[in-house]
């Protein structure tokens, strides 16, 4: 009796360990909140964010078998240390090839207008197409990223849940990892705080206990940075943002070896202008300028201090360079400093919803 | 007996009429009539030349200068009284010469009234607060906002001038001229503009924006090659007028 009973026990086990998942379309909508700060960000319509995109967004921002040889992915050269951006110079992909130009940091890039450093992606989700076949990259032709992708159960699970298709494509690939990246929202810095005080705006309790540590050389610095005959950066950083969106050629050569913008528009007015990143998390995210050419923010400093080049294309904005910089002495750099480092948001890049999943 | 037969057909008829009426088809609001789609444009000029971004223009004094960004926001634009936009931005780079455009205007008139810049009612309000499609929202302002100072930018001209007399093009002064703050917010604008069919339900108007008057107001010229530079700050004031003045007395009708 009791061996058919411990028979039956285990047919039973098997039987249900056999039943295949009951996977549900069933999206539930994910709760995106926006600091009382920030603009409300748009969410194109065709692509609204879900708990099940954010999640399977986040898989593949992580997983390596999006490039040729599975040892790359997105988080390789956009490390959350670095305010996912590369620390190197140049990032290496796949069989160590190098490209020319610095990963831009992942900062609130659901208000971005257009991508990477010379623009030629205008959304988000078309931007996170090129890396995967872009030989420098990861290398991989999209077919077989996808194949990889459909023979994995937990790929065409999650795929179902977050968008109920059973075939897998490059587009919804491109959507999910898209909605991972709206979620990374960095507004908690020093600075934060700095910005509502000048703009009037209600504290927090916990806003205020920071507004205590924010120090007179970084109220001072920031009055230097705004100030248009101090150092004069807020033309072109300022706001929640901490950027304007426009392409500038902020006076790094005189000739340009990358022509950046003008690269894509072939328009040789757009010649050595690239993107005005943010500079949110400044601190964390050296090298600077698109090519990496400055290791420290002391070398940025110097840069715009005394060592901008004249060119055609140079923007108007920079406003002393026919004598080379702003000039800035050496306390005044110290204070431009102590303000640049309020930009850096600690809770974004330690963020366990922004890291990998599996560790 | 009568009464209650008078008091129960009363209450039938009341039902029936008030069924009567609630099953009515909701009478729908016919548009207006003359409700029609109504652009307004921007054309910068140089003299009798259409002006584009990045082309060179000589002024009377032999100056060479191009244009690298234009851009202005207004407020209370009317035609014929009517509200036509609300706080339209202009950007020459970005939407070539498209002021605004409004679906659904009642068009009765052509004349046109606006105040160059943001009045001081809404100058000062978060620009983080406005609509997704407001031109005010900080998203769609970008440049024109200035945070440090918690208003927008009234107008702005940008590019780059030639003063070295040689036979080459240096372009080697910058100049910016950024007008914001409520001192230097326009006085209020009025021409009488030339609305024409753009469809036979879409019209338009145009207005000329002449660089060259800019420049070389008859009243109070901008010296370009001294007078580079302003962001209507403290010491500013002289120029920060000047190119507030000329910016408004170069707009006209086409």
């Amino acid at each position: 009796m009791n061996r058919l009973l411990f028979g039956s026990f285990v047919v039973l086990v098997f039987f249900l360990g056999c039943v295949k998942e009951n996977v549900k379309y069933n999206p539930t909508p994910y709760q995106l909140e926006i600091p009382s700060h920030f603009p409300d960000m748009p969410i194109p319509e065709d692509n609204p964010m879900t708990e099940e995109g954010v999640l399977l967004g986040r898989m593949l921002f992580y997983d390596k078998i999006l490039s040729l040889d599975n040892t790359i992915s997105c988080g390789s050269c956009h490390a959350p240390d670095a305010s996912f951006s590369d620390p190197n110079q140049f990032s290496e992909g796949v069989n160590g090839t190098l490209g020319n130009r610095n990963s831009m940091a992942l900062v609130n890039l659901g208000w971005q207008k257009f991508f990477f450093w010379d623009g030629r992606s205008a959304t988000l989700e078309e931007q996170i197409l090129q890396p995967v076949e872009n030989p420098v990259e990861m290398h991989l032709q999209w077919s077989e990223a996808i194949s990889r992708l459909q023979s994995k159960l937990e790929y065409r699970n999650q795929f179902y849940r977050a968008f109920g298709i059973t075939e897998i494509d490059k587009e919804h690939v491109a959507k999910a990892i898209a909605q991972f990246l709206r979620t990374m929202i960095s507004a908690t810095s020093k600075y934060d705080v700095m910005y509502k005080v000048i703009n009037g705006m209600q504290l927090t309790a916990q806003e205020q206990v920071i507004e205590n540590t924010i120090t007179n050389e970084e109220w001072a610095g920031y009055d230097l940075f705004k100030s248009l005959t101090g150092a004069d950066c807020a033309h072109c950083h300022n706001g929640t943002l901490m950027q304007v969106q426009k392409y500038s050629n902020n006076g790094l050569d005189a000739t340009f070896s990358d022509l950046g913008r003008g690269g894509v528009t072939g328009n040789p007015n757009d010649n050595g202008k690239f993107k005005v990143p943010t500079i949110r998390n400044i601190g964390f995210t050296a090298p600077y300028m698109h090519d990496g050419r400055f290791q420290t923010l002391d070398d940025v400093i110097d840069h715009y201090s005394t060592g901008i080049h004249q060119s055609s294309t140079i923007d108007p904005l920079i406003e002393y360079a026919f004598q080379g910089g702003v000039q800035l002495d050496q306390n005044q750099r110290n204070l431009l400093k102590a303000f640049l480092l309020t930009l850096n948001d600690t809770n974004f890049v330690t963020n366990p919803k922004f890291k990998p999943l599996n560790p | 007996m009568r009464n209650k037969l008078y008091s129960g057909s009363a209450l039938l008829v009341s039902i029936s009429v008030l069924c009567l009426f609630s099953c009515k088809k909701p009478v729908e609001e016919t548009p207006a009539e003359n409700l029609t789609p109504m652009t307004g444009e921007v054309h910068p000029y140089f003299g009798t030349d259409e002006l584009g971004l990045d082309q060179v223009y000589t002024l009377s004094d032999g100056t060479k200068f191009k244009v690298t960004d234009m851009k202005f926001y207004s407020s209370n634009v009317l035609l014929q009284n009517k509200t036509v936009a609300s706080y339209p931005l202009f950007d020459f780079r970005q939407r070539g010469t498209l002021w605004f455009n409004n679906p659904d205007f009642e068009f009765s008139g052509s004349t046109l009234n606006f105040n160059v810049g943001v009045d001081q009612d809404v100058n000062h309000d978060d620009p983080t607060a406005f609509s997704n499609d407001s031109w005010l929202n900080i998203m769609n302002s970008n440049d024109m906002y200035w945070s440090w100072s918690q208003g927008f930018i009234f107008l702005m001209i940008e590019g780059k001038a030639d003063t070295i007399p040689d036979a080459t093009d240096n372009f080697d002064l910058s100049f910016s001229y950024h007008i914001g703050t409520d001192t230097y917010y326009g006085d209020q604008l009025q021409l009488n503009v030339n609305p024409s069919n753009v469809s036979e339900n879409h019209k338009q108007f145009k207005l000329k924006f002449d660089f060259k008057n800019f420049f070389e107001n008859l009243n109070h010229p901008i010296d370009l090659p001294t007078e580079y530079i302003t962001h209507a700050g403290s010491g500013q004031n002289a120029l920060s007028i000047k190119v507030k003045q000329n910016f408004q007395e170069a707009f006209s009708a086409l």
